[in-house]
């Protein structure tokens, strides 16, 4: 075998994250006392798969970790063994150290064994009958008289054994000569493996006589003796194809235990309940490598990451279909330009709105091929709401609703954190204490709550708890405190929820591992401003909080604003758009130092030129003929002077960043209509050039 | 008439194993001793093997005589890598 596996590296770890989140999710849902077998069998499935991926590419030290989970696992779903807790926490601490190994391979490092024989070492003392806490058997010694041994090993046992040799104990099935296996051509693999140091044993007891004989059944099993320390891979490798049509036993070769070992049983006497299991889980990796192979040129591991998307079939063909009708589109628009005259006008005109048809749904699906189901990012929740619990004594539950909501992935990549803070935050301040709780009239289990849902082009990503709601006293006393406000500021409930997104505040008592720290919200909130997206709170006392996410379903268009100054059009995202007012004899202030500001309802709003911070020159317009947009950011509003404004419309955004350098106040631009180029307006870079921040215009300073 | 031979030849393998247990069958009926000619394999495998091995012990049951003629190169290499030779008296 030439082939360079290494192309396929990407595919397998992908594959074996997401079989992870499988199992994980499926020991999340257990239910101890009345095991699901879908449940245990997809769990099974998917370590099954992690362990033949890991097999193929020579990963042996996941091959022998997944293999003992794999082991405890069939127990669980045979019915042999009980779930209990501490089962369930191992195989949850598994799939963690699974998940580590992976990393470590992915990012082209030793993988750190030390969790993995712990755990491995936990499993084969559950297996070898122990209880937990006693000293783990040693490898393999449980093996060879277990009644268990039979449906033990399909693969092998040990990762980083075969220092003197191996020994392989091969029982085909009758039928694996009809699947096309050959024996002989294995053996002469074998042969070539061990350059020749190699003992072949052939059992023929089970051979019945000639006439009874099906001639294309197998009824020959070996023993196979390597003595050469060969890579265990390289043997994995000859019997890959063959698991599901033989058992094969796979042993390091350890001094002279060899000959007391039993002949080995007839094919007939083997059970093998993951019969099924094997041979699906052995078609799909080969067969999803080959589909993917060609999409993805291969690269360093370390950007690989995130460079790739599955997207279903069907999407590709309704863009490739779409890509045809494009074609004819354009065809027929060509013939008609060939002998054009001014008759053939309607046509064209049908010809063009056809052509433009085309290509916004071309648009469309391209867009959607980008568009991931929003559960990628909720399916790490239950675990973390589970762990979470645990450590804080609490009693939580998590409900999710609108997992199948789609967004784009990038986004998705990044709104992952600041929803863990948020949840996390819920957990930690929001729900109350079991006793707590009760005390309050509440049941003792705390509800967190976590929807998605589309709204008018944006996504809305909600965390809800049935806590005790924002304290309001407490976080104005901690604000005094760390001296973001002063005791005579009187402040709405909507300020005072916004104070815990600013920089170094906490009101935890202690700080925790979880929250408290005071880094976080403030980080939230600019990871999700970056997004172009907006957090809100809500509050009610005693009843519970919820934070709302709003965020553009996609960082590649825009719904923006197109407004100009001077002969210059800027786009203002519309999500960031509070109003656009005329100034005609509105209270306008001159803050003494600061800027112009707009007493807007009873608020102050910074008023910046967007001529002056970008030094256009314009014909100077008083600032009652100009048009204010008020747009908000940070949860502050900002008003931005501008000429006129202009139409809104979807803009395709180009970074400036690839094709120019970058600029501060501009996040983007687009390419109009007329092809002018058009910037996009960073409305929180925009606020930060011009110096402004709500912080400065607190009510004592205006009043002064 | 005393003996008889049975040739294999070419490739005999699973695809030609219904063919050739067909004919041993048919030999072992016929009470004769028999001649197995291997020198013309160019190819075998388990299967085929499997069958030398049947043949084998039905003669050796019945007191009857089987001999291997010339195994070819291909033959004997199989015959070791299967860990036939001391079974089947082949090396």
């Amino acid at each position: 075998m030439s082939v360079d596996l290494s192309q396929f590296h990407q595919v397998f770890f992908e594959e074996s994250y997401e079989g992870l989140d499988a199992m994980e999710n499926g020991l999340l849902n257990m239910d101890m006392d009345d095991i699901d077998s879908e449940v245990i069998n997809t769990i099974f499935r998917s370590a099954h798969s992690i362990k033949g991926g890991a097999g193929t590419f020579g990963f042996n030290q996941i091959t022998g970790f997944t293999h003992v989970v794999e082991t405890v696992l069939d127990e669980i779903r045979g019915g042999d063994r009980k779930m209990d807790q501490s089962l369930l926490d191992i195989l949850l601490a598994s799939v963690d150290c699974l998940r580590g190994l992976l990393q470590d391979l992915q990012s082209g490092d030793e993988p750190e064994m030390d969790t993995a024989n712990e755990l491995k070492a936990k499993f084969e003392a559950i297996l070898s009958g122990q209880t937990e806490g006693s000293a783990p058997s040693s490898n393999g010694a449980s093996d060879s008289g277990n009644s268990q041994s039979g449906n033990e090993d399909q693969n092998g046992s040990t990762p980083d054994g075969g220092g003197e040799g191996w020994f392989i104990r091969f029982i085909p099935e009758p039928q694996l000569l009809q699947s096309g296996n050959e024996p002989v051509r294995m053996f002469r693999q074998l042969e070539e493996v061990s350059e020749g140091k190699m003992d072949v044993k052939v059992f023929h007891d089970k051979m019945p006589t000639l006439s009874a004989m099906n001639p294309e059944h197998c009824y020959l099993s070996w023993e196979i003796t390597i003595k050469k320390n060969v890579d265990r891979a390289q043997i994995d490798e000859v019997f890959e194809w063959v698991i599901d049509d033989a058992e094969v036993h796979i042993e390091p070769l350890v001094g002279t235990t060899l000959t007391e070992e039993p002949a080995p049983a007839s094919p007939a006497e083997v059970e093998k309940p993951s019969d099924l299991v094997t041979s699906a889980a052995k078609e799909k990796v080969p067969e999803k490598a080959d589909t993917k192979a060609a999409k993805k040129p291969p690269s360093s591991p370390q950007t690989q990451e995130s460079s790739s998307i599955r997207v279903s079939i069907d999407k590709v063909d309704s863009l490739i279909n779409m890509v045809g009708e494009l074609v004819i589109t354009q065809s027929m628009l060509g013939q008609l330009g060939q002998n054009f005259d001014i008759s053939r006008i309607q046509r064209l005109q049908e010809g063009l709105a056809q052509l433009e048809h085309n290509t916004r749904e071309l648009q469309e699906s391209v867009m959607k091929i980008r568009m991931m189901p929003i559960s990628f990012v909720f399916s790490r929740f239950p675990r973390l709401v589970r762990d979470t619990s645990r450590i804080l004594n609490k009693k939580i539950e998590l409900v999710m609703s609108g997992e199948s909501t789609e967004l784009d992935k990038t986004v998705m990549e990044k709104i992952g954190d600041p929803l863990v803070h948020l949840i996390r935050n819920s957990m930690d301040h929001g729900i109350e204490t079991p006793d707590k709780r009760v005390a309050n009239g509440k049941s003792e289990t705390g509800t967190v709550k976590l929807t998605a849902y589309h709204q008018s082009g944006n996504i809305v990503i909600e965390i809800k708890d049935d806590g005790a709601g924002l304290n309001k006293e407490k976080i104005l006393s901690k604000a005094i405190e760390n001296g973001l406000i002063t005791e005579d500021q009187t402040l709405t409930d909507e300020q005072v929820h916004d104070l815990i997104f600013q920089p170094g505040f906490s009101t935890a008592d202690q700080v925790s591992d979880l929250s408290g720290r005071g880094v976080g919200m403030d980080v939230v909130r600019r990871n999700i401003s970056a997004l172009n997206g907006t957090v809100e709170v809500e509050s009610f006392p005693g009843k519970g909080s919820s934070f709302i996410i709003r965020l553009p379903l996609t960082l590649a268009i825009l719904d923006g604003q197109l407004v100009s100054v001077g002969d210059q059009t800027f786009i203002f995202p519309l999500v960031s758009i509070v109003e656009s007012i005329q100034l005609e004899g509105r209270d306008l202030n001159n803050v003494g130092g600061y800027s112009d500001v707009l007493l807007l309802r009873d608020e102050y709003v910074p008023i910046i030129p967007l001529s002056g911070t970008f030094n256009l020159n314009v014909e100077s317009k008083t600032l009652e003929e100009s048009i204010i947009v008020v747009v908000e950011t940070e949860g502050e509003k900002i008003g931005v002077v501008v000429d006129e404004l202009m139409g809104q419309q979807q803009v395709v955004i180009k970074s400036l960043e690839e094709n120019y350098k970058r600029i501060e106040g501009i996040s983007g631009a687009t390419i109009l209509g007329d092809g002018t180029v058009a910037l996009i307006i960073d409305i929180s870079g925009l606020a930060k050039m011009a110096g402004v921040s709500i912080k400065h215009l607190d009510a004592s300073t205006i009043a002064a | 008439m005393d003996a008889e031979t049975l040739s294999l030849e070419g490739k005999s393998t699973i695809i030609r194993a219904e063919e050739l247990h067909a004919k041993m069958e048919e030999l072992l009926m016929g009470g004769v001793d028999v001649s197995v000619d291997l020198s013309a394999v160019e190819q075998i495998d388990t299967s085929a093997l499997q069958l030398l091995l049947g043949f084998q012990r039905a003669f050796k049951e019945q007191d009857r005589k089987l001999q291997w003629v010339k195994p070819s190169e291909t033959v004997l290499s199989a015959v070791k890598l299967t860990g036939l030779g001391p079974v089947l008296g082949m090396s």
